[in-house]
């Protein structure tokens, strides 16, 4: 199978047809490969070449018109490599002698028209093998040219010898160069008629015939019957009078519609098959090439085989070329679109000349939108970037195509047909003129809104592991408060004993009383370091959607909750943005909802409930409640659970809640804890400030 | 001699609180901001206990306390925590610390451990002092003689040991009446004591 033929899979007429692909071989393995296959199938070829050549001969003309024999001779040495073109010959030769013989032609004669013969097949050969046109010589224009120039060069250099040859044996009294002429355009003619259908259906033409549809054969059964009318019309037609010159056209429409469906083969056995006919009916002097003497008969028809097969050839090859190309193109084009789906990107290329679109296949489907309605106008597709992202994301575009650069990028929202916005990425190359003119502009665009989720999600987790460094920090501050009390407690100690001791300790109870006004200056000095701790990274004051904050959370603490066995639900309420750091609201909101869970740790799994609410409060506050249903708070703690270094927990530092109400206070708002009257557990409450200009937005639903 | 309370902490005022409270409760003390600062200190022949902070920067008090013990300092230790685990605490009592105290300090709890280091550090001194002398006793003994000692604590008769070093009973007697001079014991139940006071904490 060839290489085309891989390509076009599945395609049925065009290029099952255009699988034709003629590869000589090349010293492969190929039936030709026995010698004695190679001697005998020549031997039978050339013998009845020889014997149809005699039979197209037609007195009183001694020259044939067409001569097999030496096509026969040339198409073989295209096949078989030059290494055993000494069978070719072998195989030849008896024929030959075996042909000439019989007709009663001098032994001499007949041993120099061998040597010409074979001579100008091995001239024809080398020069085919010279040019490099012996792999699918004819499946490209180039291999027919050089295939015509090989034949008529091997023709016309052999004829000088076959013309000597002919003087020197004294056969017939013409001319040397009318000699030259006649056998030159005779052997050219019959070299661009035989040759190539026997190199073509010898290299598998015939397959092609064997693995046509029914379809195929009945359009060839058609075209051979009407190829064969028009040409018994044309070239049979006793009444020479009633002929039109023109009417030689005849056949022409049945030998391009071979070409063009049929392609080499298809043109190599209609020409072969016209030829045939033409040469019969000029012969026996009827049709159109029959008008004169059988010696202008045989002239004219030789001169029309020499530019009709040529011409045709060239037609079907070029035919076969660009289907090949198109098969090629097809695959690739097959590729592209398999990758682009597997890619799940888009690519669209846009003619900035024109205007036009093109959208890969899969060209906003990952958006929801239907195949079909890719939109062709650029307009439609700028309309679906989110109308924030419309100016910055067509900037670089822009920057791109006024600044002379080759490639843009930009990032942006795209809209969904689900009203939701995916965050895509394009990349794009600008395609310019030689001028520097922008022609055509390709786009690639990535849907990156996974992507950038889970860029969210790690920079969160960062702020959640602020806490826990946090936790960690909080254990070196408890001993740098621990140090100075311990030493204030030792001196106190000091100090009674010396009270309940007689005498006047005067002088060292100053002492230790300076100490200890030192040690506690220190404590209060530690203190204050972690009270700028807790807000070193310097509030970062934006205005922001409190829900979306909760969301963000949940979705952070989603698979801690899980895999606690916590079930998670949420109540957000249409609230009005609020004014404040969001980092310290996620780091309060996590805070909290830590806590929730490890109180509901010893809860029985069935009673868990981790419940979030956010709801507009009074006085222009936003509150967010975190409700959870474990163990409550007891009347002793209730008072001192926001106090530094108070903890229920076994390991807890108790500072959690403390930096949560300094981080609440810096905003303005507050944080409280209630027992829930019903079905116990805690709710912790924080508020935090509404944004001044939303205040009073309605509170009706969007 | 009095004894004397070695304080070992990086906290100055921590220290110096200390060391004070220390020293109006009638006790003689040392301070010193760090181990190292401890090690290189000139040794006082007094007998004592060490008030030593678990954290101290550099060689900690638990490495500090390892490395007085390869030493065989028989001064009691009582350490003193900011923020110890139990597992360290536990630790540190297994290795022969008096007490584990977390700051801030108890008074009463920690005069309490001071008295009984003390006390622990005088039996401990005394002990580390008939050791010592033990251990010049037992220098002074020969190559051979230190054979017949090691045989006969262990138990063996004359005529086993005799045997082991290929000699007769004889020269055994007469090295073992040399080893009861040398060791200045006049039984062998005192000389076997002695070996255990030398060889029992290796």
């Amino acid at each position: 199978m060839s290489a085309v033929d891989q390509i076009s899979g599945g395609r049925n007429l065009d290029s099952s047809l255009a699988s034709y692909a003629t590869e000589l071989p090349q010293g492969g393995k190929h039936a030709l490969d026995s010698n004695s296959v190679v001697a005998l199938a020549v031997f039978v070829g050339y013998f009845a070449g020889a014997k149809m050549g005699l039979a197209l001969t037609f007195p009183p003309n001694p020259v044939s018109i067409l001569w097999p024999p030496n096509a026969i001779l040339f198409a073989t040495l295209l096949l078989v490599p030059p290494s055993r073109w000494w069978v070719v010959a072998m195989g030849a030769l008896p024929a030959h002698l075996l042909a000439e013989l019989q007709s009663g032609i001098p032994f001499s004669m007949v041993g120099c028209w061998f040597i010409s013969n074979f001579m100008e097949a091995t001239l024809g050969a080398l020069i085919m093998r010279k040019l490099g046109a012996l792999n699918q010589p004819f499946g490209k224009p180039l291999h027919v040219i050089a295939f015509v120039f090989a034949a008529s060069a091997a023709a016309l250099l052999s004829s000088l010898a076959d013309s000597a040859f002919v003087k020197l044996n004294h056969w017939g009294n013409a001319e040397y160069w009318d000699l030259w002429a006649g056998r030159s355009l005779s052997n050219t003619a019959t070299s661009l008629v035989l040759v190539p259908p026997i190199v073509i259906f010898a290299t598998g033409g015939l397959q092609v015939l064997r693995r046509a549809k029914r379809s195929h054969l009945i359009e060839a059964l058609l075209l051979l019957v009407g190829l064969l009318a028009s040409a018994l019309v044309v070239f049979h037609t006793q009444v020479a009078e009633r002929i039109l010159p023109v009417e030689i056209y005849m056949p022409l429409p049945f030998l391009l519609w071979a070409a063009y469906r049929f392609g080499p083969p298809g043109t190599g056995a209609t020409t072969a098959l016209v030829a045939i006919v033409a040469i019969i009916g000029s012969g026996q002097g009827n049709g159109a090439l029959g008008l004169g003497s059988p010696t202008d008969n045989a002239y004219t028809v030789q001169l029309f085989l020499l530019f009709l097969a040529p011409t045709l050839l060239c037609f079907a090859a070029a035919v076969e070329e660009r289907r090949r190309a198109e098969a090629l193109l097809r695959q690739s084009d097959r590729r592209f679109h398999v990758m682009l789906e597997a890619t799940r990107e888009i690519v669209y290329e846009r003619d900035l000349v024109s205007g036009a679109m093109w959208w890969s296949r899969s060209a906003l489907t990952e958006f929801g939108y239907e195949r079909s309605s890719n939109g062709n106008d650029y307009r439609e597709w700028c309309e679906l970037i989110h109308p924030d992202d419309r100016e910055s994301a067509m900037a670089p575009l822009h920057a791109a195509l006024t600044g002379g650069a080759r490639q843009w990028e930009s990032e942006f929202r795209l809209r969904r047909t689900d009203g939701r916005h995916a965050l895509v990425s394009e990349r794009g190359f600008i395609v310019r003129d030689a001028e520097g003119n922008p022609l055509q502009m390709i786009g690639r665009v990535a849907d990156i809104t996974e992507r950038r989720d889970t860029d969210e999600l790690g920079q969160e987790l960062t702020h959640a592991s602020r806490l826990t460094v946090m936790g960690e920090l909080a254990a070196s501050i408890a001993h740098e408060i621990n140090q100075p009390m311990s030493a204030i407690l030792s001196n106190v100690d000091s100090a009674e004993i010396l009270l309940s001791r007689s005498g006047s300790h005067e002088h060292e109870l100053r002492d230790i009383l300076a100490d200890i006004r030192a040690d506690g200056l220190r404590a209060s000095e530690v203190m204050r370091h972690i009270r700028g701790l807790a807000s070193k990274r310097g509030a970062d004051i934006e205005t922001f959607d409190p829900n979306e904050v909760v969301r963000a959370v949940l979705r952070l603490v989603a698979p801690v909750a899980k895999r606690r066995g916590v079930p998670v639900s949420i109540a957000l309420d249409n609230v009005p943005h609020v004014w404040c750091d969001r980092i310290h609201v996620q780091q309060v909101l996590l805070n909290l909802i830590f806590n929730a869970m490890d109180a509901m740790a010893e809860t029985p799994a069935p009673q868990r409930e981790l419940f979030v609410e956010v709801f507009r409060a009074a006085d222009g506050m936003v509150q967010i409640a975190v409700r959870d249903r474990g163990h409550g708070l007891s009347v002793s703690t209730q008072g001192r659970i926001f106090d530094s270094f108070f903890t229920t927990k076994r390991d807890g530092m108790g500072l959690g809640l403390s930096i949560a109400r300094s981080l609440v206070q810096s905003h303005g708002g507050s944080i409280w804890a209630t027992n829930n009257a019903d079905g116990g557990g805690a709710t912790f409450r924080f508020t935090l400030r509404a944004d001044r200009r939303e205040r009073n937005r309605p509170q009706e639903p969007e | 001699m009095t004894p004397i309370v070695h304080v070992v902490e990086d906290d100055r005022s921590v220290r110096a609180a200390l060391t004070r409270l220390l020293k109006i409760a009638g006790f003689e003390t040392r301070s010193y901001a760090s181990a190292g600062e401890f090690l290189v200190s000139e040794r006082d022949p007094a007998p004592g206990c060490i008030v030593l902070d678990v954290g101290l920067p550099g060689l900690t008090g638990i490495e500090l306390q390892a490395a007085l013990q390869r030493e065989r300092d028989p001064r009691p230790i009582i350490f003193l925590t900011g923020r110890g685990s139990i597992d360290m605490g536990v630790g540190a009592m297994k290795a022969g610390a008096v007490d584990f105290l977390t700051k801030p300090v108890d008074r009463e709890r920690l005069l309490v451990a001071v008295e009984t280091a003390l006390a622990r550090g005088i039996v401990a001194k005394a002990r580390d002092e008939v050791e010592r002398e033990l251990r010049e006793r037992i220098e002074r003994l020969t190559a051979r003689e230190r054979e017949v000692f090691d045989r006969v604590v262990q138990g063996k008769l004359n005529k086993q040991v005799a045997f082991e070093l290929g000699t007769s009973v004889r020269t055994v007697k007469a090295h073992r009446a040399q080893v009861m001079l040398k060791m200045e014991v006049d039984s062998l139940a005192e000389l076997v004591s002695a070996s255990d006071r030398l060889f029992a904490s290796n």
